[in-house]
């Protein structure tokens, strides 16, 4: 992993259009500015943990009865 | 084809019933093809199952997130259409994996990962979308036909 050091106000460029900016550091917390192209996907990286856990959790659902669930949706859409 | 399932038994589906997700779904990335089944077959539901080609024990219950949140949008951008082998502005289903709980109520959809479906190519992808509008457990069912406690079978 590549480690730099930067103080508040300076940033770091990837590639010609992505610039981080340390916004500014309140004890265990850093802001971060982002500036990137539009199509440029950011996300906090726990979202990924959580969709796998949440993912894994779908696959072993319960054993249930699919009429009682579906009539129960179905009430709830036709509302 | 011959498919093996645990929750179905043997089912014989044609080849082009397989839809292919090249990437997998988030934790199960060697699970590349999945086919939709009918949730209950003598009933219509608004669910349907996505069943492994690969892993017999693996099904997921999906819904279309729409029913529920009618103004659920999700926004592809150009190169997620790629992915799924989408023309600009051709058709694609969104599905959402939902999770159903021993207390069946209490179900969720996962809102913030839906699976996209180009049916007339038959590829799907996962997405995770940004921004913090959805959850990755929005309950199906309002507050009042949720019962916390009991156990309903």
């Amino acid at each position: 992993m590549l480690v730099l050091t930067r103080k508040i106000g300076e940033s770091i460029k990837i590639n010609e259009d992505v610039k981080i900016t340390v916004i500014d550091v309140k004890g265990k917390n850093i802001r971060l500015g982002i500036e990137a192209p539009r199509e440029t996907k950011i996300y906090r990286e726990e979202v990924f943990l959580r969709i796998k856990e949440e993912n894994q959790t779908a696959a072993t659902s319960h054993q249930f009865d699919p009429t009682k669930v579906s009539q129960l949706v179905k009430d709830k859409i036709k509302k | 084809m011959k498919l093996e399932t645990t929750r179905f038994g043997t089912l014989d589906i044609e080849e082009n019933q397989v839809i292919e997700f090249p990437d997998g779904l988030y934790g199960f990335e060697k699970e590349t093809g999945f086919t939709l089944l009918p949730f209950n077959p003598n009933v219509e539901s608004p669910m349907e199952w996505m069943q492994s080609i690969l892993s017999p024990h693996l099904a997921f219950v999906i819904t279309d997130p729409h029913l529920y949140v009618p103004d659920y949008k999700l926004k592809l951008m150009e190169e997620d259409k790629k992915k799924v082998g989408l023309e600009v502005d051709a058709p694609f289903l969104t599905r959402c994996i939902v999770t159903i709980p021993e207390n069946y109520t209490e179900m969720t959809a996962n809102l913030v990962a839906p699976v996209v479906i180009n049916s007339q190519k038959r590829i799907g992808k996962q997405f995770v979308l940004t921004g913090m509008e959805y959850d990755t457990r929005h309950y199906l069912l309002p507050d009042e036909m949720r019962t916390p406690t009991a156990t309903p079978h």
